[in-house]
């Protein structure tokens, strides 16, 4: 196609008329739409998973983190001093539960819940997302246990639910097994009972794993007979039962 | 060979090359908004983002090549032209699925390339694998669909339609034998016949070039030959249809 058939002779004023208010009213009409943060109660009802499956036609991977960054727009906007306050929780842990339907091996859903839903200045709100996390992480706890040991933390510093954070560590120590666990995240629950002046249980615990033989650095192993010593010596000190040989 | 050859010139005379390069170069864009945006694995959200569109992009281009050149054949009567040479009607029907094929393995290979950005080599390479059979598959059903409906219209909705069924026929089958559809009804299970029905003509496309195997690592030997023998049999099976008609055709 030649250069020549585009030079502007020969095209009737008219239409170039048209043609530049036409495109002038285009950018002022989109320039006028605010395009911004959607809010918080513009939520909607989360699809079924097998509704969102269909839509992914053999994507699930790549909908499920689209689905994602859709998710995270609602409710963070600049200025918003208290982000996700006004979030309906319910519906977002449908969307969380819909997306690691979608795509089980993503660690992208469970991490937002974690480190973003879960940190919100809300009791009520974080206990919900704290469950989902427990939950989620039941079904495959050697891959999600980083974010039932941050669900504990939370429980522990933010909630000052020592109860709830030795359920979540309990569920670490007895659930995931796998080799690629750090034995740090099997010791939560240890130190949890500790402060929960739940000595015994500790002392208990700590005799568990060192006979357990799942220990072998030398040094995990020196700091837990250290750990022992020190409960054993608060047992004592209370009165408690006779230490171990 | 011929055909093949011609095939594969008028893809680069059409701008095939160029439009690969824009897709990419789309590709690259996409990607770069997407790291902006992902607060977590944000090189495997990428990845699978921009897979999914570049396997997209080869699909529709194959399609839109297969029937916009046939179509054009149709209508200034080259294929007359080239009837009255002395070829076979399946010869003339293989050489240009050949030239069509051999055009999108070459795009699977450019996307392929680019994916290496992003992604390990052996996953690209299964990648690149299965995405040059699914457009070696969906040039087999653009050209039986233009070859019977020789409009550019009817041929690419045919096209479209047998592609996204057979994308999402796994996901509507688990939907109709879901637990809240599950009444046990008459119509029910008729629908669940019909569904298994159109599931048993549709190649297993779901299945194909997942963008899941650039992250979570790439399928077994096993798994990818049965795929892999699974395209080629409804390819065959395509090419066989497509011949048929074509050589039952008055032209």
């Amino acid at each position: 196609m030649s250069a020549a058939r585009y030079k502007r002779r020969g095209v009737p004023t008219a239409i170039l008329v048209l043609l530049g208010a036409s495109l002038a009213l285009q950018i002022a009409w989109r320039a006028s739409e605010r395009a911004g943060t959607p809010a918080a109660e513009e939520l909607p009802p989360a699809p079924r998973p097998a509704a969102l499956k269909l839509a992914a036609l053999g994507e699930p991977q790549a909908v499920a983190r689209l689905t994602m960054l859709y998710l995270q727009a609602f409710d963070y906007r600049s200025g918003n001093r208290l982000p996700y306050q006004k979030l309906d929780y319910d519906r977002l842990i449908a969307w969380l539960d819909a997306i690691v339907e979608l795509d089980p091996r993503s660690q992208y859903a469970l991490s937002s819940a974690a480190r973003i839903y879960a940190e919100v200045d809300d009791p009520v709100r974080q206990r919900k997302m704290l469950e989902f996390i427990y939950r989620r992480f039941l079904e495959d706890p050697d891959r999600r246990w980083p974010w039932l040991a941050h669900a504990a933390l939370l429980a522990k510093h933010r909630l000052k639910d020592l109860a709830l954070a030795r359920r979540f560590a309990s569920a670490i120590d007895r659930q995931a097994t796998g080799p690629d666990v750090p034995v740090w995240a099997k010791q939560m629950e240890i130190f949890i009972l500790e402060d929960m002046n739940e000595l015994e249980a500790a002392r208990v615990l700590i005799g568990g794993l060192l006979a357990s033989g799942r220990i072998t650095n030398p040094e995990e192993l020196r700091f837990l007979y250290e750990r022992l010593k020190i409960l054993e010596t608060r047992i004592r000190a209370q009165g408690g039962s006779k230490p171990s040989k | 060979m011929t055909l093949a050859r011609f095939a594969l010139l008028e893809a680069r005379r059409t701008g095939l090359p160029w439009l690969a390069l824009a897709s990419i170069a789309i590709g690259l864009g996409v990607a770069g908004f997407l790291s902006r945006l992902a607060m977590t694995e944000s090189l495997a959200t990428q990845t699978v983002v921009v897979a999914a569109l570049f396997r997209l992009c080869a699909v529709f281009l194959v399609a839109v090549l297969v029937v916009t050149s046939v179509v054009r054949e149709y209508a200034d009567k080259s294929l007359e032209l080239a009837l009255s040479l002395p070829m076979s009607r399946t010869a003339f029907y293989l050489g240009r699925l050949a030239g069509f094929a051999a055009s999108g393995m070459l795009l699977a290979a450019c996307f392929a390339l680019a994916m290496l950005l992003w992604a390990s080599p052996v996953a690209v390479v299964a990648w690149f694998a299965s995405l040059a059979l699914e457009t070696a598959l969906v040039a087999c059903a653009s050209l039986f669909f233009v070859m019977a409906l020789a409009q550019v219209v009817p041929a690419l909705a045919a096209t479209a339609a047998f592609y996204l069924l057979a994308r999402a026929i796994s996901a509507l089958r688990a939907i109709a034998s879901g637990p809240l559809t599950d009444d046990g009804g008459l119509a029910q299970r008729v629908g669940q016949w019909g569904l298994d029905a159109v599931a048993f003509a549709l190649p297993p496309l779901e299945q194909a070039t997942q963008s899941g195997w650039l992250v979570y690592g790439p399928p077994t030997a096993t798994e990818f030959a049965q795929l892999a023998g699974a395209l080629v049999v409804y390819g065959a099976l395509l090419t066989a249809a497509g011949l048929f008609d074509f050589h039952r055709r008055d032209l």
